[in-house]
C-alpha cells in the first residue's frame, strides 16, 4: 500500500514537471523581464584575432547609442571565442543558444566559421548575421534565417574588376589569392567584373593560407597589365615582397580595407597608386559618419575605425532596427521579416536588403594618394555603384 | 633558369631563417630531451620585442641581439622554476610548454595588441642587389650570409669547445657525463637559454621577410619541429641540412606545384624517415 501511494506521487510530480517545463517554454520569446540577447561570436584568438575586439567595441558603441534597450526589453551582449575554427564556432554557437538563450546570433570573421554557424542557426531557428561580407553560401545554407547586412565577397569586390577594365583599361590580369573561400570569392568577383566586358586573366595562383614567404610565387609571377590579389591576413606583407621583387606592373587589392593601414604607411611612396574597393571610409563627409569615426576614436584611443568596425556596427544597428520594428519579438519569422525591410540610414550610407537578405549600399573604387605629406586612400570613382545589392551577377 | 635560381635563393633565404629557430630547438631537445613547444612563442616574442626596441632607436644589430637575449631570459626562468622539475616526465613537459605557449600568446596581444607588422632591413641592407641577368633583395642574400655565420659559431661550440664536447658527452650519456663531475643542470640552463636566445634572434630576423602576427607561433613551431625531424636532432649541421632542404622544397613546391603547395614539405618529411628514420644527421638522444 505504501508502494503504491509512493509511486502514484511520483508520477503525479513528474506530471507537474512536464507541465510546467511546456508552460515556460511556450512563453513568447519576449516575455517581460526576459533581455534580447546578442551573441556575439568574434575570433579573439586562432589564425586572425586582430580585429575581434575592435568589431566588440563597435557592436557596444551602437548598443550604448540606443541606450542597450529596443522599445521595453533590456537588451544584452554575450560574447564568445569563435577562434576562426568552425567546430569551436558552432560549440560556442550551441552555448549561446542553448545555455544563454541568445535570441540572435551576430559576428563570426572566416567564412567557414560563419557557414558553419549558418547551418546550426538554421536547425534551430535561430537568426545569423555575420559581420563583413561572406560568401552567398551562407545565404544558401540558412534560406530563411541568414542576412548579409554588408553583401557578399564577390560582390564587393565585382565593382574594382569593371574599373579596372572599363575605366584603367588594362586588358589582362595576373592574380594570385589565399586558397580557401574566401580568397576565391574576394578575387572570385573581381575576376567575374574584370572579364565582363573582355578582359582576360593570364594567370591565377592559390597560394595556401598562412604562407609568409611569397617569394616563388613572385618569382613565377607572369606578366600582364594588372596584378590582383588577395590573402587572409598577409595582404600587407605580399605587397612589401611584390615592392621587394620590383614587379613593376600596376597592382589591385580588391578589398583595400585588409591591408594593414601601418604596413601601407611604411611602404609609403611605393604605395602610391594601388587600387581597390570598399564600402566606407573614415573621410567620407556627411553626419553620420563623421558621429561614428569621432565615437570610435573616443572609444579606442584615437584609432580611426576600419571596415570591421564599421560592418560590426552596421550589422547591429540593422538587427535592433528590425528589433524595434516588431516591438522587440524576437521570433525568428517575424524578427527575419522585419529585418529584410530595414532600410537605415549608417555611417556607410543607406543600407537595406534584397529579397533574399543580402545587403543593398554602396561601393566605392578606392586609389592610395599621397596628399601634403600624408598617405591615405582616396575614392576615385563612387558613381557606378550606388545602392546597389552587394553581389555579383553571377550569384 | 633564372626562375630555378631565383627560387633556390627564395629557399635557401627561407631556409635559413628556419635553420635559426630550428638550432635552437635541436639544441634544447638533444641536450635536455625536452621538446620545447613553446619555441614557436620564442620566435614571436623576439619579433615583438625587437621591432619594439628598433622603433624607439636601438639598431638593428643591437636591437636583434637584445630581442634574443630578453627572451634567452625568459627561457632560462622557464627551464629554472618549471622545466627543471620534470625532469623525464615527458608527458608534463609537452603538457607545460603548450600551456605556456596559450599564456605567451595572450600575453604577446596584451602588450602589443593584435595589430601584425613588417620589419624593416637595416639601411644598407634594403634596396636590391643585380645578379646576372635578374635583381634580388638585398636583406635576402643577407639573411643567408647572417645564417651561415651562426651555423659556424654554432658548429665551433659544438666542435671546437668544451662546452660543446660537454654538450655532446650529455646527448650520447648523461648519466656519466654527470659522473664526471659536470654540473649538468647549470649546463642544461646554458644550453635552454642559448636555444631560446636562437628562437628570439630569429623571430627579429625573419620580420622584414615574413613580418609577425600574435598567431604565428603554432605555424612556425610545426615547420620548425619538421626542420629538426628531417635533419636529425642534436646536431647544428642537422639543423642546417633540414633546414635548406625544407625551405628549398617548400619554394619550388609553391612555384612548380602550387596545388601540391601544402603537402610538398610533408612529403619531403616522410620520404626522409622511410630512409632514415633518426633524420640526415640525427642522433640517438639520451632522455
Amino acid at each position: 500500500m505504501k508502494n503504491v501511494w509512493g509511486k502514484g506521487l511520483f508520477l503525479f510530480l513528474c506530471l507537474v514537471f512536464v507541465v510546467f517545463s511546456s508552460y515556460v517554454s511556450a512563453v513568447p520569446a519576449h516575455a517581460e523581464g526576459k533581455p534580447l540577447t546578442i551573441g556575439l561570436l568574434l575570433p579573439y584568438t586562432g589564425f586572425d584575432p586582430r580585429n575581434a575586439p575592435q568589431m566588440e567595441a563597435a557592436t557596444r558603441q551602437r548598443l550604448d547609442e540606443i541606450g542597450w534597450k529596443v522599445g521595453d526589453r533590456k537588451v544584452q551582449l554575450i560574447t564568445a571565442d569563435e577562434a576562426t575554427d568552425p567546430n569551436v564556432g558552432v560549440q560556442k554557437a550551441m552555448k549561446l543558444v542553448q545555455q544563454d538563450k541568445a535570441d540572435v546570433i551576430l559576428g563570426t570573421l572566416f567564412g567557414n566559421v560563419a557557414i558553419a554557424v549558418a547551418g546550426y542557426c538554421n536547425r534551430v531557428g535561430v537568426p545569423f548575421a555575420p559581420y563583413i561580407e561572406q560568401s552567398y553560401s551562407v545565404i544558401k545554407t540558412a534560406p530563411q534565417g541568414a542576412l548579409l547586412p554588408t553583401g557578399t565577397l564577390k560582390g564587393s569586390t565585382y565593382p574594382g574588376g569593371l574599373y579596372a577594365y572599363d575605366k584603367l583599361g588594362f586588358k589582362t590580369a595576373s592574380i594570385l589569392y589565399s586558397d580557401y573561400v574566401a580568397g576565391e570569392e574576394y578575387i572570385g568577383g573581381f575576376v567575374e567584373g574584370f572579364q565582363k566586358h573582355g578582359g582576360s586573366i593570364v594567370q591565377r595562383q592559390a597560394v595556401p593560407l598562412g604562407t609568409l614567404d611569397f617569394a616563388p610565387f613572385l618569382t613565377n609571377l607572369q606578366k600582364a597589365d594588372v596584378v590582383a590579389f588577395w590573402f587572409a591576413g598577409t595582404m600587407g606583407p605580399f605587397l612589401k615582397q611584390f615592392f621587394e621583387f620590383k614587379q613593376g606592373q600596376p597592382v589591385i587589392a580588391p578589398t583595400y580595407w585588409t591591408i594593414e593601414p601601418e604596413i601601407m604607411n611604411e611602404l609609403g611612396d611605393k604605395a602610391v597608386g594601388v587600387i581597390g574597393t570598399g564600402h566606407d571610409s573614415p573621410e567620407m563627409n556627411f553626419a553620420k559618419n563623421r558621429q561614428f569615426v569621432e565615437a570610435m576614436k573616443k572609444r579606442l584611443n584615437g584609432e580611426t575605425p576600419n571596415h570591421y568596425m564599421y560592418s560590426a556596427y552596421i550589422t547591429t544597428a540593422t538587427y535592433l532596427e528590425a528589433a524595434k520594428a516588431t516591438g522587440g519579438d524576437t521570433s525568428r519569422d517575424k524578427i527575419i521579416k522585419a529585418w529584410r525591410k530595414v532600410k537605415i540610414e549608417t555611417p556607410m550610407g543607406v543600407v537595406s536588403f534584397d529579397k533574399d537578405g543580402c545587403g543593398v549600399g554602396d561601393l566605392y573604387v578606392f586609389r592610395f594618394q599621397k596628399e601634403k605629406g600624408n598617405y591615405h586612400w582616396q575614392i576615385v570613382d563612387e558613381g557606378q555603384y550606388k545602392q546597389k545589392p552587394v553581389r555579383a551577377p553571377s550569384e | 633558369m633564372m626562375g630555378i635560381a631565383v627560387n633556390m635563393l627564395n629557399g635557401v633565404s627561407y631556409g635559413m631563417i628556419l635553420f635559426i629557430i630550428a638550432s635552437g630547438l635541436s639544441l634544447i631537445f638533444g641536450v635536455m630531451g625536452v621538446l620545447n613547444l613553446a619555441h614557436g612563442a620564442f620566435f614571436v616574442l623576439g619579433a615583438y620585442i625587437g621591432l619594439t626596441l628598433a622603433g624607439k632607436g636601438w639598431g638593428f644589430v643591437l636591437a636583434a641581439l637584445a630581442a634574443g637575449a630578453a627572451v634567452g631570459l625568459l627561457g632560462l626562468v622557464l627551464e629554472r622554476v618549471f622545466l627543471g622539475r620534470l625532469y623525464k616526465q615527458v608527458n608534463e613537459q609537452v603538457l607545460l610548454t603548450l600551456g605556456l605557449v596559450y599564456i605567451y600568446w595572450n600575453a604577446i596581444l596584451w602588450i602589443w595588441g593584435p595589430k601584425s607588422h613588417i620589419g624593416k632591413a637595416p639601411l644598407a641592407l634594403q634596396g636590391d642587389i643585380v645578379l646576372t641577368s635578374f635583381s634580388y633583395p638585398l636583406y635576402r642574400l643577407w639573411i643567408i650570409l647572417i645564417g651561415l655565420a651562426i651555423f659556424a659559431g654554432l658548429w665551433f661550440l659544438e666542435e671546437r669547445t668544451r662546452i660543446g664536447a660537454i654538450m655532446r658527452a650529455g646527448m650520447d650519456d648523461k648519466q656519466m657525463t654527470t659522473g664526471l663531475g659536470i654540473n649538468y643542470p647549470l649546463f642544461s640552463s646554458f644550453v635552454f637559454f642559448l636555444g631560446a636566445f636562437l628562437g628570439g634572434l630569429a623571430g627579429f630576423l625573419g620580420t622584414p621577410i615574413l613580418g609577425i602576427q600574435p598567431g604565428l607561433s603554432m605555424d612556425i613551431l610545426l615547420i620548425a619541429i619538421i626542420v629538426i625531424v628531417v635533419g636529425g636532432v642534436g646536431h647544428v649541421a642537422g639543423a642546417l641540412l633540414g633546414a635548406l632542404l625544407i625551405g628549398v622544397v617548400d619554394a619550388f613546391g609553391k612555384a612548380y606545384f602550387p596545388d601540391f603547395a601544402l603537402f610538398t614539405v610533408y612529403l619531403a618529411m616522410i620520404v626522409i624517415l622511410l630512409s632514415k628514420p633518426s633524420g640526415l644527421l640525427g642522433r640517438r638522444v639520451n632522455s
